[in-house]
């Protein structure tokens, strides 16, 4: 199993998404990929309306990648997702997974192999914890051991001892903690597409941020295929590798990953939907550890940040601080080796370079295996 | 009571997803219980004649409603997103039904049974009339021969087994719902 050597390597990369060059699939460890979703104009009309709720969206997903669908409430995010694991059937169009056709699979079956975590978390109520996260391997016809390992090895992943939590009812757990549970059923039998509907949504603004980081650090291992619908576009650059866009009748405004989206908004509707502060954004998405450095100045007087931060943090230390340079050291204990120094113009400059080179040109480049390798 | 209960389970079973059936069983097993049970046993003398089908069959009609209903009412009642998430995970319908939906609403389910159970008992008595098996017949010949020695010391003991036997009725019913419901969902 993938998951078991995941805390020798708990993170001490940024927590914010890999630039685009590294998505291509070749970064995904052997064995544990996603596999490619592809939707090829599909369509969905609900009896009695008469705009369809999904009008003619093709979107294509590499294998290993998450893509974020966010946009305004009712915009067809959930009927869009729902179609992949044909919860709802498309009025018309292809659904493909690995270039299968879904449409033609059991839709039993298929789901089955399709992980699925929604906002509410649906865990099963009268069952305990352990019976919750065994219900698909056990469907698929694991044998009773092999689905109690692998329910423990889950436990463990998702950071809830299993000798405290198994046999635990979902009442008898926090709200973070059952949308842990929630994941961690999603992946139980390890399928190569993960499908979460707003699945941090109702959590605290703290609670949210830690899930989002502890499945972001789950996801370098295991590299699924992941569509994550979201209407909070914070939420959607943090988690997203590439975001569509998406306006009314889930019609595709931009797709294309979160820097170029902040860099050159498609329109205005995508701009609106940036919101203000879209440049810090982008400092936002920008780490420390790949900025040049200028060597450490004689001054001592400086504020010190971690490397593990972004350009966005040592703007705002520049401004708390008063002063227009920060140091950058592995930690902000100032005991902690001292890597270097970052300028105010330096921030300036990387926001202006990352517009020049504007990596949006060709977004379909990352679907293409080789690219990027 | 049996019966009552597989039939009207069934019943609310195959209609709880559709409105307009649903709404049909409920109403159709309501109108039985409109029927007084006097006048109903009389009907049935009809086609079923004396005896213990007639009663049998009258109490499993007065016993549907509020089995019928209290399983349509805890079946729609499950959470859609707990529906949602269990044929997201590929739960087939009837897998759904009896390992989520009917685990969900058992509480609701059986407490319809339990209060049939009660109503029937009572009007189980009246099947005597009718030539019905049971202790109504003690409260029957006792306000025959009223006023006779021992009538009045015979109505009461038939009036009170029934009193005590729908007691332990409900006691039992405690007890299987302590044992039959699952703790994630206990009150
Ligand atoms: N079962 C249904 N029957 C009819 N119309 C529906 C159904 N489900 C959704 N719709 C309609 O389809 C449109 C898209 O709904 P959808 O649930 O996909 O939106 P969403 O983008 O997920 O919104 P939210 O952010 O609020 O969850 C809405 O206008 C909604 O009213
Ligand atoms: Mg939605």
């Amino acid at each position: 199993m993938p998951d078991t050597a995941l805390d020798s390597r708990i993170s001490s990369e940024p927590t914010t998404s890999d630039s685009a060059t590294s998505l291509a699939p070749a970064a995904v460890p052997a064995g544990t990929g996603g596999a490619t979703i592809q939707l090829l104009d599909v369509t969905k009309s609900y009896p009695g309306q008469v705009a369809p709720a999904v009008d003619h969206i093709t979107l294509e997903i590499a294998a290993g990648e998450i893509v974020v669908l966010v946009g305004p409430s009712g915009c067809g995010k959930t009927t869009t997702m729902k179609m992949i694991n044909r919860l709802i059937e498309p009025t018309s169009g292809q659904i493909l997974i690995g270039g299968t056709d879904v449409l033609k699979l059991d839709a039993d079956e298929h789901r089955r192999n399709v992980g699925y975590v929604i906002q509410q978390t649906g865990l099963f109520p009268h069952m305990r914890i352990a019976e919750n996260i065994g219900l698909v391997p056990r469907m698929l016809g694991w044998s009773k051991r092999r689905t109690a390992d692998r329910v423990e090895e889950l436990l463990e992943v998702v950071g809830l001892p299993p000798g405290e939590y198994a046999r635990r009812y979902p009442r008898e757990l926090s709200g973070g903690q059952q949308q842990r549970v929630g994941v961690a059923r999603a992946l139980a039998a390890d399928p190569p597409v993960m499908l979460m509907d707003e699945p941090f949504g109702a959590t605290d603004p703290i609670t949210r941020d830690r899930l989002q980081n502890e499945f972001l650090r789950l996801q370098r291992e295991m590299g699924k295929t992941i569509v994550f619908v979201t209407h909070d576009f914070d939420e959607a650059l943090k988690m997203g590798d590439r975001i569509a866009v998406l306006g009314p009748q889930s019609v595709i405004a931009q797709f294309d990953t979160p820097e170029a989206i902040l860099a050159a908004p498609a329109n205005d509707y995508v701009s609106s939907f940036i919101g203000s502060g879209g440049q810090l954004k982008r400092l936002g998405l920008m780490p420390l550890r790949d900025a040049d450095l200028r060597p450490v100045p004689a001054r001592k007087d400086l504020s010190q940040i971690t490397i593990d931060a972004s350009l966005h943090d040592a703007l705002d230390l520049m401004l708390e601080s008063g002063q227009d340079k920060v140091l950058v050291a592995a930690d902000e204990s100032g005991e902690g080796e001292v890597f270097g120094s970052i300028r105010l113009d330096d921030l300036m400059a990387a926001i202006a370079d990352d517009s020049a080179d504007d990596p949006s040109d060709d977004p379909t480049a990352k679907l293409d295996p080789s690219a990027g390798s | 009571m049996a019966i009552a209960i597989i039939i009207g389970v069934g019943l609310g079973m195959l209609t709880y997803r559709h409105p307009l059936p649903s709404s049909l069983a409920t109403t159709t097993t309501s109108a039985f219980l409109t029927i007084p049970s006097i006048a109903l046993l009389g009907i049935l003398i009809g086609p079923l004649g004396l005896g213990t089908a007639n009663v049998l069959f009258a109490l499993v009609l007065y016993a549907l409603l509020p089995i019928t209903r209290n399983t349509i009412v805890g079946l729609s009642g499950v959470d859609s997103s707990i529906v949602d998430a269990g044929r997201g995970m590929g739960m087939s319908r009837s897998r759904l039904l009896w390992r989520v939906s009917v685990p969900l609403a058992w509480p609701v389910i059986l407490s319809g049974i339990r209060v049939s159970t009660q109503m029937i008992i009572g009007i189980a008595a009246i099947g005597a009339y009718v030539s019905g098996p049971g202790l109504g017949n003690e409260i029957f010949h006792g306000l025959a021969r009223f006023g006779a020695v021992n009538s009045l010391n015979q109505v009461l003991i038939g009036t009170g087994a029934i009193v005590i036997i729908a007691l332990l009725f409900d006691l039992a019913y405690i007890v299987i719902d302590r044992l039959t419901t699952s703790r994630g969902i206990r009150a």
